[in-house]
């Protein structure tokens, strides 16, 4: 019995600690690095240094993907899974894709898109300023 | 490591052109081309594509003016007047309003009236820049972050909402030069007693070298402090000094060909003794005739401070100067009317405010309209944020980064229409919003200049003017 109690306690601590790792997921210091992430990715699209831009946007995409889901767990948020979709596929498709091609206009163009979709997701839920 | 050391070791581990690079727009490495550049920074410097504007006259309204009050004419928020905000225009904002939102408030001393081929809107608070309704191309969609005005102001002026960043001028001075040797390229005009409240940062050349900040022309008839020759000094005795100061600086920036610093201050002596001459003959008001006095208020208390430096202001355009960056001052000395900030008495301080500016603004755009200077001039009417339609105190708005109206006339500019809009009470933007970067992207755009490519290599990150957001709001331009 006592063992019963004592794994049926671990499994409650797991799953808080799995909800509770997804719901303190996107919090200021993801942002914060999401921010300094783009800011890198900008100036490597604008040096025209591939491989740290590709680097750059490639983690900016799991990054997006996390917020997405985040989102999506916490519900009545359709918009912010919206924005967390589209600059997904900006940065791991749209925007890789053309650092590949070496057509950095694009990527320039692009990551600025995505950057717009990060202030659209802040208007509606920042909660400081 | 001294600078020599530092060479060295770069030289040796064949780095020396890279470690110089990105001082150029668009960035890059050093060509032989640049070492001219190193002797003069202020040096012209082509655009990107052909400019449409050689001079941006960037009129900064102190306060945040309430352009419901002037340009935002809304119906929906006169028949709902005296009301509690409906909450579907208040999805999506947050305020922190001093004693909690309001209702919403018109007051009743506006009248709206349709101008020009354009019937834009105008109230009675500005009729004479309403003439001139047919040379605007309005953003009534312009959105920002309102946290305070310090910071907005910031913002507004270096897309940055942290100090350190270059100002709006900054770039373009960096990025295209001087057109007059004898002048600052980038000047400060503002009427006021002291510098406008916000700040040098808010014409500060950032992480740009030091030769690119604004110089703030004073008022009155010595606009830089210190700048006329001692009197025990002769001309002769001042050369002697300035020669001897340059051959030594000049001696030491060929041994530091990379000390931007060095070559700034070289370069401020020399630009500093020509405009002994030049500066005060740019801003002296003496030979302008009698009826361009009275067109710009000159004649009136209410008008003649900030007339006298839009005068200005067409003086220095008609003399190269790229960018001029005007600050309103106070429309009384002291008190709560010292700029547009009218959380409450709106009517009082719109109409001292509105009255100083009207009347100057517009003669500004007739004078630059009849020299032919408007064709390569832009004039940007502008605040740090706008005024919300729920009212505060009873008699006034807070501030209101959500939608909030703006204009340029010019050079390359759509004129006559209007870009954007807000909701049926001006207290959001709706559809595509123009947030600063934009404003920025689109400014530098006719002034020839790709935002994406106006970058600067600094501790190895490239920057912009538009930090990483920017979009050339194409439907402005003509």
């Amino acid at each position: 019995m006592r063992k019963k109690i004592l794994k049926f306690g671990l499994h409650l601590a797991l799953t808080g600690a799995l909800l509770s790792a997804y719901a303190s997921v996107v919090d200021a210091d993801l942002m914060q690095v999401m921010e300094d992430k783009q800011k890198s990715l900008s100036s490597n699209i604008s040096l025209k240094n591939a491989k740290d831009a590709l680097a750059d946007a490639k983690e900016l995409e799991e990054m997006f993907k996390e917020v997405g889901t985040f989102y999506e767990q916490k519900g009545n948020a359709s918009d912010a899974v919206t924005w967390s979709k589209e600059s997904r596929e900006l940065a791991g498709v749209v925007v890789a894709q053309a650092i590949v091609a070496n057509d950095f206009d694009t990527a320039s163009r692009k990551s600025v898109t995505m950057a717009k979709n990060c202030k659209a997701c802040h208007q509606a839920y920042k909660t400081t300023d | 490591m001294t600078n020599n050391s530092r060479r060295d070791f770069l030289l040796k581990a064949g780095l020396g052109g890279a470690a110089l690079s990105g001082v150029l727009p668009g960035g890059g490495f050093f060509s032989a081309a640049s070492a001219a550049e190193l002797v003069d920074p202020l040096a012209p410097k082509q655009p990107h594509f052909p400019a449409k504007v050689k001079t941006v006259i960037w009129l900064h309204m102190d306060g945040a003016p309430s352009t419901l009050d002037l340009y935002d004419y809304k119906p929906e928020l006169i028949r709902l007047a005296g009301q509690s905000v409906p909450d579907s225009f208040m999805k999506g904002i947050k305020t922190s309003t001093q004693g909690g939102v309001g209702k919403l408030f018109v007051s009743n001393k506006r009248s709206w009236k349709q101008h020009g081929e354009s019937g834009a809107w105008f109230s009675d608070l500005v009729p004479n820049i309403a003439q001139h309704a047919d040379k605007i191309a309005f953003i009534k969609s312009s959105v920002t972050v309102g946290a305070t005005h310090d910071i907005s102001i910031l913002k507004l002026n270096t897309g940055g909402v942290n100090p350190g960043r270059p100002s709006l001028g900054a770039w373009v001075n960096y990025a295209l030069g001087s057109a007059n040797k004898d002048l600052p390229s980038y000047v400060v005009l503002y009427n006021d007693k002291q510098e406008p409240r916000a700040g040098s940062v808010n014409w500060s050349s950032g992480f740009l070298p030091a030769t690119y900040q604004g110089v703030a022309f004073r008022p009155g008839d010595s606009p830089i402090l210190h700048l006329d020759r001692p009197e025990l000094m002769s001309a002769n005795e001042q050369r002697s000094s300035l020669d001897l100061l340059k051959r030594l600086n000049l001696k030491e920036s060929a041994r530091y060909p990379q000390d931007t610093e060095l070559q700034a201050r070289l370069q401020s002596y020399e630009l500093a003794s020509r405009m002994q001459k030049s500066a005060p003959e740019a801003v002296d008001l003496s030979k302008e005739s009698a009826a361009t006095k009275e067109a710009y208020g000159l004649n009136d208390e209410a008008t003649r401070s900030y007339g006298t430096v839009l005068l200005r202001a067409r003086r220095l355009t008609e003399r190269g100067v790229r960018f001029i960056q005007v600050v309103s001052g106070p429309a009384v000395e002291d008190g709560e009317f010292r700029n547009w900030d009218a959380h409450s008495r709106l009517d009082d301080n719109h109409g001292k405010n509105a009255r100083m500016v009207d009347k100057p603004i517009a003669a500004l755009l007739a004078d630059l309209k009849q020299s032919g200077l408007l064709d390569s001039t832009l004039v940007v009417w502008t605040s740090e944020f706008g005024r919300t339609s729920f009212g505060e105190s009873g008699d006034g708005r807070d501030h209101n980064p959500w939608g909030y109206t703006q204009w340029m006339a010019g050079a390359g500019v759509k004129v006559g229409t209007t870009f954007g809009a807000t909701d049926d009470i001006g207290l959001q933007a709706v559809g595509k919003t123009v947030d600063t970067y934009d404003l920025h992207a689109t400014v530098l755009q006719l002034l020839g200049l790709d935002h994406l490519k106006t970058t600067f290599l600094n501790d190895g990150r490239s920057e912009r003017p538009t930090v990483v957001y920017g979009e050339v709001i194409k439907e402005l331009l003509a």
